[in-house]
C-alpha cells in the first residue's frame, strides 16, 4: 500500500459513501485510499480451464458487442475523407471597364452557388480574387488566399505588392514571391480567366492546398 | 510488462478498481435473471457513442436540421446504420426498462434497504423517456414536428404554469430555431448529464447493498467475473442483434422502406400530417 493510508474502520458512513463513490469515479481522493475495507467474500473457484474458456468468451463477446456501434460511428466520422472539393465553374466576377488601365489590382468578391455539406445556397460569397489588367484585352486573376497558411492577402499600394499580414509573405504584382524570406512555399495562386462578350470577366474560382510547393486543388 | 503495470498501479491503483468492479459477490452464482441492469448500461453506452458521432454531423436549426439528418441518412457512408442503431436502441431501451422494473418488483428489490435506489431507478426511467421525447423532434421532419407540437400543447394545459412552461420549452410563441436549440441542449447536454449523475448513484447503491439474490440459491456464491460477465455480454449481444435486425428489416424482408430509422418529409406548418403520433412507447399516455 506504500504511503496510502487505509480508511479507518470507524470512519463515518458518510465518509465511506464518499469513498466508495470516488472509487467508482476514479477521481478525487480515491487514489489516497485502499479498498481493503470493501466487502470481500471467499468464493470457491472453478477449475482454471473452465474459467479460461469463460473469460475468453466474455472478453470476445463483450468486445464484439462494444465495437459494432463504435465502428459504425467511426465510419461516419471518416466520411469527409472521401469528399472532394467542388470543381467550380467559371463565374462572372466583374466587368473589364471596372479595372484601372495602369495594372493596379482590384479586389472582387466571387458570388456563386455553393453546396455546404447539406445545404445548397445560390448566390453566396465563396471567396475573393484580385484582378488586374495586363494588356488591353488581358486580365490576370489571383486567389486572395495566401498559399502559406490560408490568410487573406492585402494589396499594399505604396509598395505595389501583395502582403500577407499573418506571416509577412510578400508577392509581386505578377503573383511571384517578392521577398526570399517569405515563408510561403509558392507564389499567389493564379486562376483561369475568360473574357466574354468583350467586357465580362469570368473566373474559374478554385481554392488550393496551403503549405505545399505544388498548386494542388483543395 | 509486469514492471510497467506495477508502475501504473502504484500511481493509479487501477488493479484495486478492476478488482472491485469484477470481484463482486453474486450470492447463489451467476443467473440470467440478473442481466437487465447491464443491458441498460450497454444501451446507454451505445446511445452515448452513436449520439456523439451523430452530433458531429447534425445542425440544430429549422433551416438545417432536416437537411443534415437527410445528409447523414442518405449521403454519408453508413450514416443510415449509425442513425438506425441510435433510433432503435432507444426503442429497445424502453422495453428493457420495463423488464428491469418488472424484475425489481417481482424480486422485491425495492424493499428496505434498497428504497432509495428504487427511487433513483424511477428517476432514470423518467430521464430516458425525456431523452426519447426530445430526440424525436431533432430531425425536424413532419412526424417529429407534429408529435412534439401535440406534446408541448398538452404541457400548456397544465394549470397556472402550463403556458409559461410551454414558452420556455419551445423558446417563444412559435416553433422554430429556438425550439430545436433548446431540445438539442436538453437531449445532448442536460438530460445525459442528469442520467450520468443518477446512474453513478444507482450503481453505487446497488454495489453497496449487493444483488437481490433469488432464493433458493442453486449454486455456491460466485464472483461477477467471469460467469455473470459472460451472461451479461451474451445478453448485450442479443440486444445488439435485435437492434441490427430492426435496422436491417427493410432489406431482409424487401419492404421497400429506408434502411435504419424513418425520416419523414421536412417539417411544414402548412402541410397536414395525418399521423401526428408520438413514438410507440408514449402511446399509452397520448
Amino acid at each position: 500500500m506504500g504511503l496510502r493510508p487505509d480508511v479507518p474502520d470507524d470512519s463515518s458512513l458518510l465518509l465511506k459513501q464518499f469513498f466508495y463513490l470516488s472509487v467508482i469515479l476514479n477521481a478525487g481522493p480515491a487514489g489516497q485510499y485502499s479498498l481493503t475495507d470493501m466487502e470481500t467474500h471467499d468464493v470457491p473457484q472453478q477449475p482454471a480451464r473452465r474459467n479460461f474458456i469463460k473469460k475468453t468468451c466474455a472478453v470476445f463477446v463483450g468486445a464484439v458487442t462494444g465495437l459494432v456501434p463504435a465502428i459504425s460511428g467511426l465510419i461516419v466520422f471518416l466520411d469527409p475523407l472521401r469528399r472532394k472539393s467542388q470543381d467550380g465553374d467559371a463565374v462572372l466576377v466583374a466587368s473589364l471597364s471596372s479595372l484601372p488601365a495602369d495594372g493596379v489590382p482590384r479586389k472582387f468578391s466571387v458570388i456563386a452557388s455553393h453546396t455546404d455539406a447539406w445545404n445548397r445556397m445560390p448566390h453566396v460569397p465563396v471567396g475573393a480574387v484580385y484582378l488586374r489588367r495586363i494588356g488591353d484585352e488581358q486580365v490576370q486573376a489571383f486567389n486572395v488566399i495566401c498559399p502559406h497558411a490560408g490568410c487573406f492577402v492585402d494589396y499594399d499600394l505604396s509598395n505595389k505588392s501583395y502582403h500577407c499580414p499573418c506571416h509577412n509573405s510578400s508577392f509581386a504584382l505578377d503573383g511571384r514571391i517578392a521577398d526570399p524570406k517569405s515563408p510561403s512555399p509558392r507564389g499567389l495562386d493564379e486562376l483561369d480567366v475568360d473574357l466574354r462578350n468583350g467586357n465580362e470577366i469570368w473566373v474559374k474560382f478554385q481554392n488550393f492546398r496551403a503549405g505545399d510547393k505544388e498548386k494542388i486543388p483543395a | 510488462m509486469d514492471r510497467l503495470l506495477n508502475w501504473l498501479d502504484r500511481r493509479t491503483g487501477y488493479r484495486r478498481i478492476i478488482e472491485y468492479a469484477l470481484y463482486e459477490n453474486i450470492p447463489g452464482g451467476a443467473r440470467w435473471r440478473y442481466i437487465w441492469g447491464s443491458t441498460l448500461v450497454f444501451c446507454l453506452s451505445v446511445q452515448f457513442i452513436t449520439g456523439l458521432f451523430l452530433w458531429m454531423s447534425y445542425s440544430p436549426s429549422s433551416q438545417t436540421a432536416w437537411e443534415s439528418v437527410y445528409y447523414i441518412q442518405n449521403e454519408m457512408t453508413c450514416g443510415w446504420l449509425l442513425r438506425g442503431i441510435h433510433h432503435f436502441t432507444a426503442s429497445v431501451m424502453n422495453v428493457l426498462l420495463v423488464l428491469h422494473l418488472m424484475q425489481v418488483v417481482i424480486d422485491g428489490a425495492y424493499k428496505a434497504p434498497r428504497e432509495i435506489n428504487f427511487w433513483f431507478g424511477l428517476g432514470l426511467l423518467l430521464l430516458v423517456l425525456a431523452l426519447s421525447l426530445t430526440g424525436y423532434l431533432l430531425p425536424w421532419d413532419q412526424k417529429g414536428y407534429w408529435a412534439t407540437k401535440v406534446a408541448t400543447n398538452i404541457m400548456a394545459i397544465a394549470p397556472v404554469v402550463g403556458p409559461a412552461l410551454q414558452r420556455l420549452v419551445i423558446g417563444g410563441a412559435d416553433y422554430g430555431h429556438h425550439t430545436l436549440t433548446r431540445f438539442f441542449a436538453l437531449h445532448a447536454g442536460v438530460l445525459p448529464a442528469c442520467v450520468v449523475a443518477l446512474l453513478v448513484w444507482h450503481i453505487f447503491l446497488f454495489r453497496r447493498h449487493g444483488i437481490t439474490a433469488k432464493d433458493p440459491k442453486r449454486k455456491p456464491d460466485e464472483y461477477f467475473w467471469p460467469d455473470q460477465v459472460l451472461n451479461d455480454a451474451v445478453a448485450c449481444l442479443a440486444v445488439l442483434a435485435a437492434v441490427l435486425f430492426l435496422v436491417l428489416r427493410p432489406w431482409l424482408f424487401h419492404t421497400g422502406e429506408d434502411l435504419g430509422a424513418e425520416l419523414a418529409a421536412p417539417a411544414d406548418p402548412s402541410e397536414t400530417y395525418s399521423a401526428a403520433r408520438p413514438e410507440w412507447y408514449f402511446l399509452c399516455w397520448a
